[in-house]
């Protein structure tokens, strides 16, 4: 139609405005797909010896013992950034092809995601400070000598300057969370495959930082998005009992 | 349009001079305006809960197990945000202090553009042209949009716009930087709901301060009561940038025009 060229009035113009969340925090994922579980079962036969009559001999035994106060979990995240009305219609959406952020793995179905801080392991029980390396242990029946505690687990702190955001809080060096470090390769290592002990004074959050598809614990090439460890309760009449824990996932 | 009331000569001149002068500011103003705005509401995608796993590797407890597990994940992305809706107008006949000599309701859907742009002054609408690569990635920088993923170049990655006009400025087809909006909740493939890259800049590719000068304009094509992404009808989607840092909190203000024909 051919313009007129004459004053254009726009008398109203109604608008209906698809606006950004006031508050980004982490969320429950999309799919979370268990693929496959197992456990090491160790050598069901026993070690034969010989020993002649009369001589003493002194022995090393040495053994691979389950944890039976620990989880784990690995695997691959995709992911997708939305922009979405509260009915979860698309305006318009973005595929991530290498994601980054964290899973969450909480033992509360709801997390007050803006008073997320730091686990401080050495701190003394009180109403500041209720989770705790002794709160943690006595709540999953570990003794405060077993070699698998929460302290020789998270015997490490997180040093990363830049740091990483939960929701609005950020969790840098200056926080000192406790940390541990998954290993690849079978091996220790101190490069990928982070974890961090956040809590929001109510639940343990076990915090794995994603990796773009590196080499995770298996032996040989196997590339992973992420691993983390998470309490269980596996002792004596727990073992029969289950800690359910709410996987949130945070993409950046 | 001129009555026939004219008798002598020189009351039919005075009346031809006069509306001679009406048409001749109306010809300045054939460019796009600043558009009224009614706001209705907004929303935003809800949290969803965390996914339970209370799962045992094959006995009773899950101590002791590894689970291999695969995660997929929808964000809501706060780098951009989205307005749709619909536009009504009418085309009038004023002076400059907007009395009305005539209007006339615009029958049917209007179409044209609706352009929103972070400049408060004036937008040079006679140099208007698709946004060059530079103005884009200036457009990146300045509003802290780093990720490869969704920033403005990525988003605007295509080249399809259909030719139009903005004032007395053609743009062709397929010569700028183009995305379409969903439709029905998924990937628009009918080419409906375009939106292009514009800005007003010189035609060289000068410095980056030059480049700061310029406005981006982003450009949404109406539509004419076009199925949209809830399936409602409207005649405009649009998304634009906001801040891309992670602290941000505030909202960044786009002045709106619009252009019917």
């Amino acid at each position: 139609m051919k313009k007129v060229a004459v004053w254009l009035v726009v008398s109203a113009l109604v608008v209906m405005y698809v606006m950004r969340a006031v508050l980004s925090v982490p969320t429950g994922p999309d799919t979370f797909t268990v693929v496959s579980s197992e456990r090491y079962t160790g050598g069901v036969n026993g070690t034969t010896f010989v020993a002649e009559a009369g001589n003493v001999t002194s022995l090393i035994v040495d053994e691979t013992f389950i944890s039976a106060s620990w989880a784990g979990y690995y695997g691959n995240v995709t992911g997708t950034i939305v922009l979405n009305d509260g009915s979860n219609n698309t305006l318009y959406n973005w595929k991530l092809a290498n994601p980054t952020g964290e899973i969450y793995a909480s033992n509360a179905s709801e997390v007050t995601w803006g008073a997320v801080g730091c686990v401080n392991l050495s701190a003394n029980s009180s109403s500041n400070y209720p989770i705790n390396s002794s709160s943690l242990e006595s709540f999953f029946r570990m003794n405060a000598t077993d070699s698998d505690g929460f302290n020789e687990t998270f015997n490490d702190t997180f040093t990363d300057a830049v740091g990483f955001y939960v929701g609005a809080v950020r969790i840098d060096s200056t926080n000192f969370c406790p940390m541990l470090f998954t290993y690849v390769n079978n091996a220790y290592q101190t490069v990928d495959f982070k974890e961090v002990l956040l809590t929001d004074n109510r639940s343990i959050i076990f915090t794995a930082l994603l990796n773009d598809s590196r080499d995770n614990f298996k032996a040989g090439t196997e590339p992973s998005d992420f691993q983390m460890l998470v309490a269980e309760d596996g002792h004596g009449s727990q073992a029969s009992s289950l800690t359910n824990y709410y996987f949130f996932v945070e993409l950046t | 349009m001129a009555t026939g009331q004219t008798g002598a000569g020189l009351s039919g001149g005075l009346f031809a001079s006069v509306l001679f002068l009406i048409v001749l500011a109306a010809v300045v103003y054939s460019e796009p305006f600043g558009a009224t705005i009614t706001y209705i509401a907004n929303t935003t995608k809800g949290a969803t809960n965390g996914s339970i796993a209370n799962y045992t590797g094959g006995g009773t407890s899950s101590g002791g197990y590894i689970f291999y597990t695969n995660i997929s994940g929808t964000q809501q992305n706060l780098r951009w945000k989205g307005f749709v809706g619909n536009v009504s107008g009418k085309l009038t006949l004023d002076d400059a202090s907007g009395n009305t000599l005539y209007d006339w309701s615009i029958v049917g859907s209007p179409t044209g553009e609706v352009y929103a742009t972070r400049t408060g002054g004036t937008v040079n609408w006679s140099a208007i042209k698709c946004a060059y690569p530079n103005a884009t990635y200036s457009e990146n920088f300045r509003l802290n949009h780093t990720s490869p993923t969704d920033n403005i170049t990525a988003t605007f990655s295509a080249s399809t716009n259909k030719q139009f006009n903005v004032g007395t400025v053609t743009i062709s087809a397929n010569t700028c930087n183009t995305t379409n909006l969903y439709v029905n909740d998924t990937i628009n493939g009918l080419d409906t709901f375009e939106e292009v890259l514009l800005y007003d800049g010189p035609s060289l590719l000068l410095t980056n301060e030059t480049y700061n000068m310029s406005n981006v304009i982003y450009t949404a094509l109406i539509e004419q009561d076009v199925s949209s992404f809830d399936a409602k009808t409207y005649d405009f989607q649009m998304i634009l940038p906001e801040v891309g840092l992670s602290t941000w909190t505030s909202s960044t203000a786009y002045y709106f025009f619009i252009e019917l024909t």
